[in-house]
C-alpha cells in the first residue's frame, strides 16, 4: 500500500494544471537546412538554440536545438506549414505530443518536485525555453511572462501524456491546485 | 528534575498541554517539547537500555548524537526521543528490552561483560552445525526497534532547490555567515537540524541573557533578510559532487544545489570516560543547558560539574541560575584559567576543585546517579585515589568537542589535528567549501562571529557576488578540548562508546589483538558502527588508539565519514516514486476489452483479452486460432518507428544494418538486422522504402530509444547527407492479420489490397477510415496481414474502424502472448528472448541476413572473424511428444551431467498440436537431432530437434492461392 505522507503542508497557493493536447496543433521540422526553409517561408526565428518567439497572439515557434522546430498554434492555424512539401536538408517531425498548462503562483513548487532544472536561472533569459526531465519524462518547457504570475507550457511524447498528466495532477492537488478545463482556462496563448 | 518556571526564550507552548504514553504510563507535556524533555519534566529519568549489557541509561547528549533514548512510536521504529517533537495521544516503548524498561530481562547480561569482551563473536561461534541456532539467538538479541512490514509506504514529497550559497547550522558563526553573503548579493539558504535557529548562542549563556539578545538579533536579521531562505528542523544529510547536499526534513528531502557551501554545524560535546559515566543523571553539560533553556526543564537538584574547559563554567552558571545547587566543579586541567565564568563561580561561593577527576559515579535507588567519586587526576593513566564522594543527582561533563565535520569530510576536505584546540580542524578546504566557528576551532562568541563574516564573504564571492572581504579572526587563547578526558579503572564500564556498550579496556584489548590501524580498530571493536555513528566516540576512541601506539592524534588520523549525516527514513529516501509509463493511443480499447496487462520496458501491453469463465491458455489459444482461422488484431504501437530522410539515407542503413537496402524498390520492405561492433545481434525490425531518399522503419519495442540514440550518434559521426526522425510515439500501428484480413481492411480503405497491387512485403500509403497511414504486408505471425501505422492521434479511431469493420468475420483482439505463439509457429525469434547480449547472427541462422560483400556494417569485420571460429552454440527449433510434461523458458539442456544449452521459446502449438520451441544447443547435439531438458523438479524431456517454420514452411500464407 501506497499512501501520501500525513501532515504536509499544502501550501496556499494559485495553481492550475490545463491539458492543451487536443486544442493545439503542433508542427515539427528539423535538418541542416531547417532554420533557412522556415524563414523562407516568412516564418522569423529565435537566433538561439533553446528559445522561442510568439509569431502572434496565438502561435509560437519554439528553437529547440541548432537545427530543430517546433511551432504550436490552434487548431488548423498550422496546416499550410505542414502541408509544405520538405525540401533537401529539410525532416518533418510528426508531433503528437501531449501539451500542458502549469499557471500560478504554486508553479513553481510543483516544477521544484519534478524536475532538476533551477528555473530561477531560466526566466531570467527573455525568451529561454528547456528540455529538460520532469518526473523521468523527457519534456519541452516554456516559461511564458504574465500577470497573473508563473506561467509554463510544456509537451511531452504523447505515449508518456497520461503519465505525466496524472503525476502532475496528483502534486498540484496535493500544493492546493486543481486541473482546468482547456475550455474555462481563459489564459491568451502563447 | 522538574519543569520550571517561565524561562525567557523557551519553545514551550504552556497553552498547549499534551498527554501521552511511555512504557504503559501516562504523561503530560507541552507543545514544543521533544519526548525526552517532557519525559524529563515529568521525573523520568531512565530513557532506554544500553545495545548490549541492557544497562540503564538516560539523556547524554539531549542532541541526537547518542541513541540512549530511542522509542518505538506506533510503526516508526526507532523515534530519537531527543528531538521527535511531543504529540497529543502518543503511545510510546523503549526499544531492546525484554520485558519492559524497568524490568528489561536482559540486564543479566550486564553481569555476563566479562565473557562477552569485544570482538568475542569472532571467536566463539565455530561450529558450524551450530550456526543456525546461534543466528536465531543473536538476531532475537539484537536490532532496536520493531519494523512493521505491514506499513505502509509513504509517498514524501521531494524537492529540488537551488541556492547561491548553502549555510549549513544556524548558530552564530552561520547565521552571520548568512548575513555576510546575503549582503554581497548572493541567495543564502541557511539550513539548521533544530526546531529553531540561534544554535548554542540560545542556550550556552553563562547565565549571561546579553549573549542570547545578540543571538536573536541575528535571528531576527537573519529572517528579515529578503535574501534569505531559512529552513529548521531539517539537516544537511551528506555532500556530494558540485555542491549537492540533499536537506532532510520530517517530511521530505530537498536536493539542494548550491554555488558555495559554508559548513557551519558545531561540534559535538564529548564525554568523559569514567567508571559509570552511563549512568542516568550523567550528561553532556550543554544536553543539561538545552533542556533549561530550550525546554524549561531543570535536569536535576543537585549536580557535580566536571569540566576542562570554560564551556563548562558557563554550564555551571547556567544550572546554578535555574535552582541547580552546584555541589563543585571538578576541573581537569591543574590550574585554573580565571575566566569570568570561573570568577563568577567563585563568587557564588561554589567549589572548584582544579586538577581532580571524578574518578566513578555511583548508582542510587532506581539506578540514578546519586554520588561522584573524585580524585586527583592522573594524565599518565593510573586509576586515582578516591579523595572525596560527592553527593548528587545529577553529573555535566564539560571536557571538550569534536567537531561535526561530517560533511567537509565527504566533500575532500584535508583536516590537521591541531594541539594547541586538541582538536582536528580543516587544512585545505576544497573549492567552493568553507567552513566557519566550532568546527573551524573558533570557539568564543565574538571569534565565531568574525569567522562567519569572513565566510559567508568568501562564498559569495566564490558565487559570483562581491569581494572576499579580508578578516582576521584571533586565535582561541583558553583550549576548548581536553587531550585525554579518561580515567581508567580496574572494574570496568567506563564507556567511551554508548551506542556499543564499548569500554575503556576494550580498545586496549583491540590493540593487543593486532587493530592497532583506526579502521581496524573500528571494525574489530565497532566503535563508531552505532545509530550515533560515532559522534561521541571516535574522537576518544582516536585518543586511546594514539596513546596505546604511541601515536599522535593527528597520525592516528579518523574514520572515513559517509552520508548520511543522521540515519534518514526509508520514506524519506524513496520519496515520491516516478514510475514513468508510457501508452499507445489504443489503451482505453484495450482495457474495455478486458486487457490484462504486461509492461513491455516502459510500456504496458494486453498480455491478453480476459473472457469470463475462461482460463489464461485457452484464451491465448482462442485468440490465435481467432488469426489462424479468421482475423485478429493487435496494438503493435510500442514498436520502435524511425525514419530517415535524405540523399544518403540508403547508404546510410547499409552502414548500420546486416542487410543491403540500396537496391530496395520504392513500396518495398525488408527485414533488417542490427549488431554491434562485437557482432552480437542488438535489434531488428523491417526497413520500408516510401521514396528513394526516404526510409521508414520500425525497432523492437525495447530497443527504440537506444537505436535512435546510437544511429543519431553515428550520423553524427559520419557526417552523412540524411536526417533521422524518432516517430515511435507520434505513430499509433496495428497488425491485422489473418485469412480474412483483407477483406476487414477493404471495407474501409479505397486501396487496391490485391496480391498484384500490394504484394507481400509490400509498403503503401492510403487512408484507412479516412485516416492518413502507411501500410505494411508482414507476416510476422505466419498469416496475410497488414501493419498499419497512423499518426497517435488517430490511432483509436483506427482501432475503433477496424473492430467495427471485422465484427462480421468475427476480428478478435489479439495479445502479446497469442502473438508470441504465432510467431513462434512460424519459427520467428524475437530479439532478447531468442538472443542474448553474446549472440551473433550466425548462432541463430541469420547468415542470410548477412551481406558480406558490403563495403561496410556496424559488426562487420567481427563477423568475419567469428565465422572462421566453430560455433558453440546454435538455436534450433524442437518438438515434444503430443503428452507430457513440458518445460519452460530457461530450462535447461542437457548432456552427460553438463549444460549444453537452453530453452529460449515454448509454447503449446494448436496447429501442431504439441509443444513446440526454440533452444540454444550444442552444434553436434543440433546435428544428432534430439537433446534432453531438465524441467524444474529434475525430470527430463526428450526433444527432437525440428526444422522452422513449424507453420506453413512454404509460405503460402502469404500467397493469392492459399
Amino acid at each position: 500500500m501506497s499512501v501520501p505522507l500525513p501532515h504536509s503542508p499544502a501550501p496556499a497557493a494559485t495553481l492550475s494544471l490545463t491539458d492543451l493536447t487536443v486544442v493545439r496543433q503542433l508542427v515539427g521540422v528539423k535538418g541542416p537546412k531547417a532554420a533557412q526553409w522556415l524563414a523562407n517561408l516568412g516564418l522569423p526565428l529565435p537566433e538561439t538554440a533553446n528559445h522561442w518567439l510568439a509569431l502572434d497572439d496565438d502561435r509560437l515557434i519554439a528553437r529547440l536545438g541548432l537545427s530543430e522546430f517546433l511551432l504550436d498554434g490552434p487548431p488548423g492555424s498550422l496546416d499550410t506549414l505542414a502541408a509544405t512539401p520538405r525540401t533537401h536538408g529539410v525532416y518533418p517531425v510528426l508531433r503528437q505530443d501531449a501539451a500542458f498548462l502549469l499557471c500560478g503562483a504554486g508553479a513553481p513548487e510543483l516544477l521544484a518536485q519534478v524536475c532538476s532544472l533551477d528555473f530561477a536561472t531560466l526566466e531570467v533569459t527573455p525568451g529561454a525555453l528547456a528540455l529538460t526531465s520532469m518526473a523521468g519524462v523527457g519534456v519541452t518547457l516554456l516559461p511564458q511572462p504574465g500577470d497573473g504570475g508563473s506561467r509554463y507550457r510544456l509537451w511531452c511524447d504523447g505515449s508518456y501524456g497520461l503519465y505525466l498528466w496524472e503525476t502532475l495532477r496528483e502534486i498540484a492537488e496535493a500544493l492546493g491546485g486543481d486541473a482546468v478545463d482547456a475550455q474555462t482556462c481563459t489564459e491568451s496563448l502563447p | 528534575m522538574r519543569r520550571l518556571p517561565p524561562v525567557p526564550g523557551e519553545w514551550i507552548d504552556r497553552d498547549r498541554p499534551l498527554t501521552f504514553r511511555f512504557e504503559g504510563r501516562s504523561f503530560r507535556g507541552f507543545a514544543g517539547d521533544t519526548l525526552t524533555s517532557a519525559l524529563l519534566a515529568e521525573g523520568e529519568s531512565m530513557l532506554g537500555r544500553s545495545f548490549k549489557y541492557h544497562r540503564p541509561r538516560g539523556v547524554l547528549s539531549f542532541a541526537n548524537h547518542d541513541v540512549n533514548a530511542v522509542v518505538q512510536l506506533g510503526d516508526q521504529p526507532n523515534a530519537r526521543a531527543d528531538v521527535t517533537p511531543l504529540d497529543e495521544g502518543m503511545t510510546l516503548t523503549a526499544v531492546n528490552t525484554f520485558g519492559g524498561l524497568r524490568k528489561d530481562r536482559a540486564s543479566l547480561l550486564g553481569a555476563m561483560a566479562r565473557f562477552l569482551p569485544v570482538g568475542f563473536y569472532y571467536k566463539a561461534f565455530h561450529t558450524k552445525a551450530l550456526f543456525p541456532l546461534w543466528e536465531r539467538v543473536f538476531r532475537a538479541l539484537t536490532g532496536l526497534g520493531k519494523v512493521d512490514l505491514d506499513a505502509p509506504r509513504w509517498r514524501t514529497p521531494k524537492r529540488y532547490g537551488f541556492c547561491d550559497v548553502l549555510v549549513i547550522g544556524a548558530g552564530p558563526s552561520g547565521l552571520a555567515a548568512a548575513l555576510a553573503a546575503a549582503e554581497q548579493g548572493a541567495r543564502v539558504t541557511l539550513v539548521d537540524e533544530n526546531a529553531r535557529p540561534g544554535g548554542s548562542g540560545g542556550y550556552a549563556l553563562g547565565a549571561d541573557p546579553g549573549r542570547a539578545r545578540q543571538t536573536a538579533e541575528l535571528v531576527d536579521a537573519a529572517r528579515a533578510h529578503p535574501r534569505i531562505e531559512l529552513i529548521t528542523g531539517a539537516y544537511a544529510a551528506g555532500y556530494y559532487a558540485d555542491h549537492w547536499v540533499p536537506l532532510v526534513t520530517p517530511e521530505r528531502m530537498i536536493k539542494m544545489r548550491a554555488r558555495a557551501v559554508i559548513v557551519a554545524s558545531g561540534a559535538y560535546e564529548q564525554p568523559a570516560v569514567f567508571r559509570n559515566n552511563d549512568l542516568p543523571g550523567v550528561m553532556l553539560a550543554s544536553a543539561a543547558q538545552r533542556l533549561l533553556y530550550r525546554h524549561a526543564v531543570q535536569p536535576m537538584h543537585r549536580a557535580v560539574v566536571l569540566v576542562a574547559n570554560a564551556d563548562g563554567y558557563r554550564a555551571a552558571l547556567d544550572l546554578a541560575a535555574h535552582g541547580v545547587k552546584i555541589a563543585a566543579v571538578i576541573d581537569l586541567r591543574p590550574q585554573s584559567c580565571l575566566t569570568d565564568a570561573e570568577l563568577a563561580l567563585t563568587k557564588r561561593g561554589i567549589r572548584i576543585l582544579p586538577g581532580s577527576c571524578i574518578v566513578e559515579a555511583r548508582p542510587g535507588d532506581g539506578g540514578r546517579v546519586a554520588s561522584a567519586c573524585v580524585g586527583p587526576f592522573e594524565e599518565r593513566g593510573n586509576t586515582p585515589t578516591i579523595t572525596e564522594t560527592i553527593d548528587c543527582d545529577g553529573i555535566l561533563m564539560s571536557v571538550g568537542w569534536a567537531p561535526t565535520a561530517n560533511l567537509l569530510y565527504q566533500a575532500g576536505t584535508r583536516m590537521r589535528y591541531e594541539p594547541s584546540l586538541a582538536q582536528f580542524v580543516p587544512d585545505v578546504l576544497p573549492e567552493g567549501v568553507f567552513a566557519c566557528g566550532r568546527v573551524n576551532g573558533t570557539y568564543t562568541l565574538d571569534a565565531r562571529l568574525l569567522d562567519g563574516r569572513r565566510a559567508g564573504s568568501a562564498a559569495a564571492a566564490h558565487a559570483g557576488f562581491g569581494e572576499p572581504k579580508t578578516i582576521t579572526v584571533p586565535p582561541e587563547t583558553d583550549a576548548p578540548n581536553h587531550p585525554w578526558p579518561m580515567i581508567p579503572h580496574p572494574k570496568g564500564k567506563n564507556f567511551v562508546d554508548f551506542d556499543e556498550d564499548l569500554q575503556f579496556k576494550d580498545f586496549e584489548n583491540a590493540v593487543q589483538e593486532g587493530f592497532d590501524n583506526i579502521e581496524l580498530l573500528k571494525r574489530f571493536s565497532t566503535v563508531g558502527m552505532g545509530p550515533s555513528q560515532g559522534k561521541h566516540s571516535n574522537m576518544n576512541a582516536l585518543r586511546i588508539l594514539a596513546r596505546l601506539t604511541g601515536r599522535t592524534p593527528g597520525q592516528v588520523g579518523s574514520t572515513t565519514a559517509r552520508p548520511m549525516f543522521h540515519p534518514v527514513p526509508m520514506a524519506i529516501l524513496g520519496g515520491r516514486g516516478f514510475h514513468p509509463e508510457r501508452r499507445t493511443p489504443m489503451h482505453d480499447q484495450h482495457e474495455a476489452l478486458g486487457a490484462v496487462w504486461m509492461p513491455a520496458g516502459d510500456w504496458r501491453r494486453p498480455e491478453y483479452y480476459a473472457r469470463p469463465d475462461v482460463a489464461r491458455d485457452e484464451c491465448i489459444r482462442e485468440e490465435a486460432r481467432s488469426v489462424r482461422e479468421g482475423v485478429g488484431l493487435i496494438d503493435v504501437g510500442t514498436l520502435g518507428k524511425l525514419e530517415i530522410i535524405g540523399p544518403d539515407a540508403a547508404a546510410f542503413l547499409e552502414r548500420v544494418y546486416t542487410s543491403r537496402y540500396s537496391n530496395m524498390k520504392v513500396g518495398m520492405t525488408r527485414y533488417a538486422l542490427m549488431c554491434d561492433e562485437s557482432g552480437v545481434v542488438i535489434d531488428d525490425g523491417v526497413v520500408a522504402r516510401l521514396a528513394e531518399d526516404h526510409f521508414y522503419f520500425t525497432t523492437t519495442t525495447s530497443g527504440a530509444t537506444a537505436v535512435y540514440r546510437e544511429l543519431s550518434r553515428l550520423n553524427l559521426e559520419w557526417r552523412m547527407d540524411c536526417g533521422i526522425v524518432n516517430h515511435t510515439g507520434a505513430h499509433a500501428a496495428v497488425n491485422l492479420a489473418g485469412p480474412r484480413a483483407r477483406e476487414v481492411l477493404a471495407a474501409i480503405t479505397a486501396l487496391d489490397l490485391s496480391a498484384a497491387a500490394f504484394p507481400y512485403l509490400a509498403v503503401r500509403e492510403g487512408k484507412v477510415a479516412g485516416i492518413p497511414a502507411r501500410l505494411m504486408r508482414v507476416g510476422f505471425v505466419g498469416e496475410w496481414g497488414y501493419e498499419i501505422h497512423v499518426p497517435a492521434r488517430s490511432g483509436a479511431a483506427l482501432w475503433e474502424a477496424l473492430m467495427k469493420a471485422g465484427a462480421a468475420h468475427g476480428i478478435r483482439p489479439f495479445g502479446v502472448e497469442a502473438q508470441r505463439l504465432l510467431r513462434l509457429e512460424k519459427g520467428h525469434i524475437i530479439i532478447g528472448q531468442d538472443t542474448d547480449g553474446l549472440t551473433t547472427p550466425l548462432e541463430i541462422g541469420m547468415d542470410w541476413a548477412l551481406k558480406m560483400d558490403k563495403p561496410f556494417f556496424v559488426g562487420q569485420r567481427s563477423m568475419e572473424i567469428l565465422a572462421r571460429k566453430p560455433r558453440k552454440q546454435t538455436l534450433v527449433g524442437f518438438t515434444l511428444p503430443e503428452h507430457g510434461l513440458a518445460p519452460k523458458e530457461c530450462h535447461l539442456v542437457i548432456e552427460r551431467n553438463e549444460i549444453a544449452g537452453r530453452v529460449t521459446s515454448i509454447a503449446w502449438s494448436p496447429a501442431l498440436q504439441r509443444h513446440i520451441g526454440l533452444a540454444f544447443v550444442d552444434p553436434d547435439l543440433a546435428a544428432r537431432g534430439h537433446f534432453r531438458i531438465r524441467t524444474e523438479h529434475g525430470a527430463m524431456i526428450e526433444a527432437t530437434v525440428s526444422p522452422t517454420p513449424f507453420y506453413d514452411p512454404d509460405n503460402l500464407k502469404q500467397k493469392e492461392v492459399s
